[in-house]
């Protein structure tokens, strides 16, 4: 299976502030060779920035999926989940929750703001790469997006 | 005696004694003249015949002129003597009768039919009858009509059976007088005989004025008792007419208004009171005699300078629609009212109090609920901030064993394994104190179906129940108890893991069972046979990061935190948590807890082996 063209690859945002993570998910993504393309933010705000293409992020794509830490400096990841969803451009983006939070309070949150699903970081190396490679296969591979505007 | 029996003797009068005498006298001179003048008195036989015969007469004149001296002499001492004892006798009766009429009660003489014969001037004056007028009337006549009836009867069966009765002996008799009043009497009765008649003496005493006296003492005595309750009553009694005049007066006023009570009476409330209590009372006053009854509360000062705090109550004297006066009745309440002022400062101080302690709490459970608060804080704190790093560090030497293990020696290899190991367990104390914490704060449930909750340990406990070929048995059913579900199901994990970690080279046998039920709780147990507990040791495992094992292999199995959390979700519901072991044959966890007030609730019995 060769790569798509790159004008088709999936544009993943990741929300992340522990760089030591954004390293993670890069090395399970390279490993999966699916075409993709990651672009990574280190806060709420810069997240939004982002998604409105305001400086530094005039030229960013508009992202078909995002990775969102809910802890993260300035605007935390309920704060952004909040503004996508309600934005009536971003609110067909589907949103990933992906942190080490396992508390209930934070999972019911989270979905009551309307986030796509909720995924808790596994402790174990090999666990966490596959939960990675697992949610980009499903978001690429089998779930049907909404056309790109 | 009749002075005419006296009079035996036949000459009728003393002239015709001494014409005879003085004939008898004749007699020897007219023999003389014979014999002078030589008459023979032989030859004349007739004068001698008429001498002798004069003589004789003479004689005989003589003898009767002196015995009838003599008689006409006693007749004369007889008469006399009569005359003494007639006056004697005249004296006596006087005497009987002045001694009668000298008793000083009345005294009356009646003959068998109750008729009066005789009776004294102090009975006569006592029933108001002229002298006489009494006199052989019957004696029913002094009885008042209503007893008059029966006193016949009363009076024959008397005389059947004469006893002499003493007076005032327990009757209450009533005498009547002539114009018809009545008076109370005391009759004495005695009998006897006189000249073979049955006579009954009655004395009669006027009792109306002993009676009196007793009244007027026995209304003395009523008096002085009055009075003597009056002033044993600890506040002033008093009564004060129409005039507001005082009528009675107990020993108080004396103490509060500095009067004598002998002397108050007839003295006006003004007099008394002082113009300005008299003023401030005046209202009052003229309300009781206006027949309301009147209740206020006066402070006044006494003579000897105490300020007296008073309840007053004037209660109208109304008899026939008019008020007479009023009654006065005045509590000392001082000392009541110190109380009273007492018990509202304490009951101020004691809201003071419990506002102060009220708001202590309140700042108590605001804080609790900011360390509570600071708690949940830390909690998620620790759990994604203590473990955020936790992950890095697991994760990246992971990688690094992974990825840059061929440029490690066996003494870098075993250095990352410590690493690895050291992240891995301090995840667990970091999971187990975070359960640790949050145990105490969730609030009991009402109800937590026990079996279901074993079910779910023993399915989480699976793989270790495979490793160690454990036989897990559950005897009887498990009853719901008061707990949080999730709660119990962590304390069966806890104690039944407890039992598979701390086995003896034996199998692992666990028996789960309720030792004991009554109507609100329930012991459960579970028994193992491991390597046990020694008693030295069972009090201190229950507390947090005590642990036993010195086996270096077991150390790393456990935290410490095991069965403090078991110890504090027992607690929490209200149960206890112990464990009996005789260190040697293992041993066997206790809890108790509050079971659910649904009965229907108790799951069947289930085993559960592997």
């Amino acid at each position: 299976m060769s790569p798509p063209d790159q004008a088709q690859w999936l544009q993943i945002l990741l929300v992340e502030d522990n760089p030591g993570d954004v390293m993670l998910v890069r090395e399970a993504m390279q490993d999966n060779k699916i075409g993709n393309q990651l672009h990574h933010v280190g806060d709420g705000e810069a997240a939004l920035r982002f998604l409105a293409r305001q400086a530094p992020y005039q030229d960013a794509p508009r992202p078909d999926l995002i990775l969102l830490d809910l802890n993260l400096p300035r605007l935390d990841g309920r704060g952004v989940l909040t503004a996508v969803k309600s934005h009536p451009e971003w609110s067909d983006i589907p949103v990933v929750i992906m942190t080490s939070s396992q508390a209930e309070t934070d999972i019911v949150a989270s979905y009551k703001l309307r986030a796509n699903c909720y995924v808790v970081k596994p402790i174990d190396l090999d666990q966490f790469m596959h939960v990675v490679r697992s949610i980009e296969n499903f978001w690429v591979s089998i779930v049907r997006l909404p056309p790109r505007h | 005696m009749n002075p005419e029996s006296a009079h035996a003797f036949p000459v009728r009068h003393p002239l015709i004694a001494a014409t005879l005498g003085g004939l008898g006298l004749l007699v020897p001179p007219m023999g003389l003249l014979v014999w002078l003048c030589g008459i023979d008195l032989a030859h004349r036989p007739l004068l001698l015949i008429l001498l002798i015969w004069l003589g004789a007469v003479g004689v005989i004149v003589s003898l009767t002129i002196h015995r009838l001296l003599h008689t006409r002499e006693d007749l004369r001492r007889e008469h006399i003597r009569l005359g003494q004892q007639d006056h004697e006798l005249q004296a006596a009766m006087q005497r009987y009768r002045q001694t009668l009429d000298a008793v000083p009660a009345g005294m009356l003489l009646t003959d068998a039919d109750g008729r009066i014969v005789m009776l004294n001037t102090h009975l006569i004056g006592m029933f108001g009858y002229d002298a006489g007028e009494l006199h052989g009337r019957p004696v029913e006549c002094l009885l008042p009509e209503r007893t008059r009836a029966q006193h016949p009867q009363q009076r024959r069966s008397f005389m059947s059976a004469p006893q002499t009765r003493m007076m005032g002996a327990g009757r209450d008799l009533h005498g009547r007088r002539k114009d018809g009043s009545e008076f109370p009497v005391e009759v004495g009765l005695c009998h006897f005989s006189s000249d073979g008649q049955a006579r009954v003496l009655a004395t009669v005493v006027d009792v109306t004025l002993r009676r009196q006296l007793a009244q007027a003492e026995q209304v003395a005595e009523r008096e002085r008792f009055i009075r003597r309750l009056a002033d044993q009553l600890p506040g002033l009694v008093g009564y004060w007419d129409a005039g507001q005049r005082c009528r009675f007066a107990n020993r108080v006023y004396q103490e509060w208004f500095g009067i004598d009570p002998d002397t108050i009476i007839g003295r006006h409330s003004r007099e008394v009171l002082g113009d300005e209590l008299y003023q401030r009372n005046l209202p009052y006053i003229q309300g009781a005699l206006a027949g309301q009854p009147q209740r206020f509360e006066r402070t006044f000062t006494t003579p000897a300078g105490h300020t007296l705090h008073t309840q007053a109550h004037f209660i109208p004297d109304e008899s026939n629609g008019a008020v007479c006066g009023y009654f006065v009745q005045v509590t000392d309440v001082t000392e009541l009212r110190r109380r009273e002022d007492e018990l509202t400062r304490l009951k101020a101080d004691l809201e003071m109090l419990v506002e102060q302690r009220t708001s202590e709490l309140r700042q108590r459970a605001n804080e609790l609920q900011r360390s509570n608060t600071a708690l949940e804080q830390f909690a998620y704190a620790a759990s994604h901030d203590l473990q955020e790093p936790l992950r890095m560090v697991t994760s990246y030497t992971q990688l690094i064993e992974r990825r840059y293990n061929h440029l490690l020696d066996d003494s870098g290899r075993q250095m990352m394994h410590y690493v690895v190991d050291a992240a891995r367990r301090m995840r667990a104390l970091i999971n187990d104190l975070l359960t640790y914490a949050r145990a105490g704060t969730s609030p009991a449930k009402p109800h937590a179906d026990m079996a279901q909750a074993c079910q779910t340990a023993l399915a989480l406990l699976q793989g270790q129940i495979e490793r160690e070929q454990a036989h897990i048995e559950i005897s009887g059913a498990l009853p719901a108890v008061q707990a949080d579900q999730a709660a119990m199901a962590q304390l069966w994990q806890n104690l039944i893991g407890n039992a598979l970690r701390y086995r003896s080279a034996a199998a692992p046998r666990v028996r789960v069972h309720v030792r004991e039920r009554n109507s609100t709780q329930a012991t459960f147990c579970i028994n193992d046979n491991g390597i046990g507990i020694a008693p030295q040791h069972q009090a201190r495992i229950f507390l947090l990061f005590q642990r036993l094992e010195t086996d270096p292999a077991r150390r790393h199995d456990g935290t410490g935190i095991g069965l403090a959390l078991c110890r504090r979700v027992v607690e929490t519901c209200g149960g206890k948590i112990w464990v009996e072991s005789d260190g040697l044959h293992g041993s066997t966890f206790c809890f108790t807890l509050p079971l659910s007030a649904d009965p229907a609730a108790d799951s069947p019995p289930s085993a559960s082996e592997a």
